[in-house]
């Protein structure tokens, strides 16, 4: 998870100096470079649909806690294990299940981009809707079988 | 019949959420069960769901946001710079002599850091940790300075550049578009991040303004709440307008490329975090393992915001598979009192779930329920988006649930009863302040390109 937390944070850095780039590019020669914009998009895309297990690894999505922090400690644990069971994995599992078809599908016609000059790899940036969901998926399930 | 699944989605997502499960994951999951089982009940049509993943690569693909996590990079860059500290000894040092002179050198921190960092909590702890000591030594009443922190603190909403105008921007675009098509009008007019940062430049401006006001009459009213300090002018004029300077310039940079239309508001983003670099690098607070720090926490706040989307984007489908935006339409547009009542009802139900719900959760799954209808009764979205903005403000601070009371009492020891004593007069100005706008709503049209 480290590993992982250290590249995401490579790439934001990227984002950030390439999308200054763009900017330079564009203020001093006037020139809007389209597989430039793309690979920010790509770029900040995987930022956050990797981002997002490595978040909750370190618990940072977002609770409202006005009762949660008075919990105990056991009662908290119950809220995560239950909360675990219902409502994430039937969330990315259908995250998962209804993004196959949509992602199969763009990689059947090794789908491009819309614009033209873009970056060809939409497929690629599509399969990060079942990386995302699979990560949790797995990340929970290893969570939850570690605790017993 | 459809009317009682749609509430009862809404109402459950709300208990379910107050059990403490991330926000995101409740969202998506709660709706996801209530798809579920409305399914088998014969009264929820699965194609709704099918249009998920095109909303997720939407999400993925959306440009507006693309900010989002250049903006969190470039305040918690100023942040780790210590930038507030140097500041606030700066001004005090500068205006502490006069009376109430420290209670103005936090109204012009506290808007500085609101408008460079604009990351709510943050700015409330640093604020609260900085100067409440300093206020209460020099003999300053606790209630005041603690109020004042609240209210600077929060500022960060509604200050540009800030991340709540820039989500509101992005969801207000698309519900204006709706609106427009939904009444027939197929070249529909557009509303940019930019619109609403040069929007709420004035009303931005007022509020501070009002602030400072209130201040005035403290010192002539109770002088003795906010005495003067004696300071040791150790610095040179020029040296402490030096340090004031280089946030200032930050700020116009980013705030006067996005408006004018140079750069869209990621690129001016970036200018900004580089320039916030630049700037920590120069007072010596930054190497390697801050940079990591700062770009693996921009990771995990960016993952958190773009994944309480993602669940919202599933709730907003559920809700009006069940039809519920047509309920809530029907029952906006039939109110007494026209379009004014409706935007009543609206700003005190966006209020009060302000209580439990931070602003990404109600821009992301409030905003796009009521924008269009609002908008379609002939309000004027940046107008109605600066509303919203002062309005939530105004519920982060209000007792005993608001988040910036929270964040002060978990950095400082303060009695409750002191706090809401002093936040109270700020209250009541953000009131003053919307019913200003309510009044005069070309406040936000003045600052324009």
């Amino acid at each position: 998870m480290k590993k992982l937390g250290d590249c995401l944070g490579y790439l934001i850095l990227l984002l950030i100096f390439l999308s200054f780039l763009s900017v330079l590019i564009n203020f001093l020669f006037n020139y809007v470079s389209i597989p430039l914009q793309d690979l920010l998009i790509y770029l900040h895309a995987s930022c956050f649909m990797l981002g997002i297990v490595y978040a909750y690894h370190h618990d940072k999505h977002v609770r409202i806690d006005i009762f949660f922090q008075k919990f105990s400690l056991a009662k908290q644990n119950k809220v995560n294990k239950w909360g675990a069971v219902i409502l994430l994995m039937p969330f990315f599992g259908f995250l998962c299940f209804i993004s196959y078809n949509y992602v199969a599908s763009s990689w059947l016609k090794f789908e491009g981009s819309a614009e033209s000059g873009g970056l060809p790899f939409i497929y690629g940036l599509k399969t990060l809707m079942l990386i995302m969901p699979i990560s949790m998926l797995v990340y929970a399930s290893i969570k939850m079988f570690r605790k017993q | 019949m459809e009317a009682i699944w749609a509430l009862g989605l809404f109402v459950s997502v709300a208990l379910v959420l107050l059990l403490g499960y991330p926000v995101a994951i409740t969202l998506g999951g709660v709706s996801l069960w209530f798809a579920l089982i409305g399914w088998f009940a014969g009264w929820f049509d699965t194609a709704f769901l099918m249009a998920m993943p095109n909303r997720v690569f939407g999400i993925m693909t959306n440009v507006t946001l693309m900010a989002v996590p250049v903006f969190v990079f470039m305040g918690l860059v100023l942040e780790k710079a210590k930038l507030a500290q140097s500041l606030l000894e700066n001004m005090a040092a500068l205006l502490g002599g006069a009376k109430g002179g420290l209670g103005f050198a936090l109204l012009i921190v506290g808007t500085l850091l609101a408008a460079s960092t604009g990351i709510v909590g943050a700015t409330v702890v640093t604020l609260s940790l900085l100067a409440l000591p300093v206020m209460k030594k020099n003999g300053y009443d606790e209630s005041l300075s603690a109020g004042t922190i609240c209210a600077t603190g929060t500022l960060g909403q509604i200050i540009p550049p800030s991340i709540v105008l820039v989500l509101l921007g992005d969801v207000l675009s698309n519900a204006y578009q709706q609106a427009q098509i939904d009444a027939g009008i197929y070249s529909p007019k557009t509303v940019s991040v930019g619109d609403l940062f040069a929007g709420a430049i004035v009303p931005g401006l007022i509020l501070v303004g009002c602030y400072a006001l209130y201040w005035v009459y403290i010192i002539v009213v109770h002088p003795n709440k906010a005495p003067a300090t004696e300071t040791k002018l150790t610095k040179s004029m020029v040296q402490i307008l030096g340090s004031l300077l280089p946030p200032f310039v930050l700020i116009v940079a980013v705030l006067g490329s996005i408006i004018s239309g140079i750069a869209s508001p990621t690129e001016a983003a970036s200018v900004g975090a580089v320039g916030a670099l630049f700037l920590a690098l120069i007072k010596k607070q930054l190497n390697k393992k801050i940079l990591m720090e700062i770009s693996r926490e921009t990771v995990k706040v960016t993952a958190m915001i773009f994944l309480i989307l993602i669940g919202a984007a599933l709730f907003s489908l559920v809700f009006k598979g069940f039809h519920g935006d047509e309920i809530i339409r029907e029952f906006l547009i039939d109110l007494p009192g026209g379009k004014m009542t409706a935007l009543l009802i609206v700003m005190l139900v966006m209020f009060f779930l302000g209580f439990i719900l931070d602003f990404i959760e109600i821009t992301f799954v409030i905003v796009p329920i009521v924008g269009p209808i609002l908008l379609s009764q002939g309000f004027d979205p940046v107008w109605l988006g600066i509303m919203f903005a002062i309005n939530l403000q105004t519920s982060f601070l209000t007792p005993p649930f608001g988040f910036a009371l929270f964040y002060l009492k978990g950095a400082t020891n303060i009695e409750s009863s002191k706090l809401y004593k002093g936040v109270l007069p700020f209250i009541i100005i953000q009131v003053l302040v919307l019913l200003i706008l309510v009044w005069q709503p070309q406040l936000t049209e003045l600052v324009k390109f």
